[in-house]
């Protein structure tokens, strides 16, 4: 069966789409916060036309507050550009701890906003592999939003990535998955990845965790 | 009489900044960090207006207007939005919110609608204790 390459290009829309609204609203709430502090210090230089003097250590703390967010949106944007970027090449060698760090960042205000907690971990060899950085990130997304919707007490997921000769597992702890669940998810949205990664996923019998296996891309 | 504004957003440095451009245009202002503690602070004070941040961590804007509403329905609620909310807004709007405006706000527009929001919810009290008094009227026959 050939491939349904419009489904993944729609998920992988979908994936930039969510982590750009979410990135422009960090921005927007720092540039509030600059315009805003812009607006105090054209207060009190009219105030200070009133006869109510301006305090240096006061207009050091507006400096400082308006840097500090320049400083947290320029940090946002260059997220952005990593991540728009990681698209340049299909394929090229990845280290995973460092992809799934990169799109914990980028993600921490949408997993923040469900309550959630991301941990990771890694142990055995450096995880690296060549694939698809961005279509990596999209699938790891794809398996956290899963676990963040059928999370039940706990609101922490764990994710240990292990290292092995040509692949790497990566093990989600912390989220028992109903067998209902992991069929839908793989059927809806993680067989849209399958041709272009080179990925199995299963859910652990025992304890209803999901465990990724990506090997190098023979695409 | 001064406004009393409560402020809801999770960024503290934003909080600090129009407390004081609004508190420098006759406002009193208090404020809170989660829709949570909002929550806890209208049920001790009374406010003219709430200034919610539409998109804050573990609560939607949607639900702790829901909330607010609930504790105090004559409440008047103007939302802070972001991009791409229209929609949202507009629901929050049908839900009982008073207003919205667009983060980041231009200060002297948002005086204004904290000033409209003011007087609606005066109007909202003085209906409310007229009904009081008529019912009082009717009910010994006065």
């Amino acid at each position: 069966m050939s491939h349904d390459w419009k489904e993944t290009a729609k998920k992988g829309f979908r994936f930039s789409g969510e982590i750009t609204a979410s990135a422009t609203h960090e921005i927007k709430n720092s540039l509030a916060v600059i315009k805003e502090n812009a607006g105090l210090l054209e207060d009190l230089a009219r105030m200070a036309d009133k006869d109510r003097p301006l305090l240096p250590e006061k207009m050091i703390v507006l400096g400082q507050r308006i840097t500090k967010h320049v400083d947290q949106a320029n940090k946002i944007v260059m997220n952005i550009n990593r991540l728009s970027h990681s698209t340049d090449k299909f394929e090229t060698s990845v280290n995973v701890v460092e992809i799934i760090d990169f799109l914990k960042t980028i993600t921490k205000r949408l997993i923040n906003n469900r309550g959630a907690v991301l941990h990771l971990s890694s142990t055995g060899k450096e995880p690296v592999l060549t694939t698809s950085p961005f279509l990596l990130k999209q699938l790891v997304w794809q398996c956290i939003c899963l676990l963040m919707e059928e999370m039940r007490d706990s609101k922490e997921v764990q994710i240990n990535i292990a290292g092995h000769d040509k692949s790497v597992i990566l093990f989600f702890k912390g989220v028992s998955l109903s067998k209902e669940a992991f069929d839908l998810f793989v059927s809806k949205e993680a067989n849209a990845l399958r041709s272009p990664i080179n990925f199995d996923i299963t859910r652990d019998e025992n304890t209803g965790e999901l465990v990724l296996v990506i090997r190098n891309s023979s695409f | 009489m001064s406004e009393r504004v409560l402020l809801i957003d999770d960024e503290r440095d934003f909080l600090e900044v129009m407390s004081e451009r609004l508190g420098a245009r006759g406002m009193n202002v208090s404020t809170a960090e989660s829709a949570q503690s909002a929550l806890d602070t209208i049920g001790k004070e009374s406010f003219d207006a709430v200034i919610l941040d539409f998109s804050m961590p573990e609560m939607d804007g949607i639900q702790a207007l829901k909330l607010l509403l609930e504790k105090k329905p004559e409440l008047q609620v103007i939302l802070l939005t972001g991009y791409g909310t229209v929609e949202k807004s507009v629901e929050a709007i049908k839900m009982g919110a008073s207003d919205f405006i667009e983060k980041p706000a231009d200060i002297e527009k948002l005086v204004d609608k904290i000033k409209q929001a003011k007087s609606q919810r005066m109007l909202i009290l003085e209906k409310q204790q007229d009904e009081k008094i008529q019912d009082i009227l009717e009910r010994y026959g006065v």
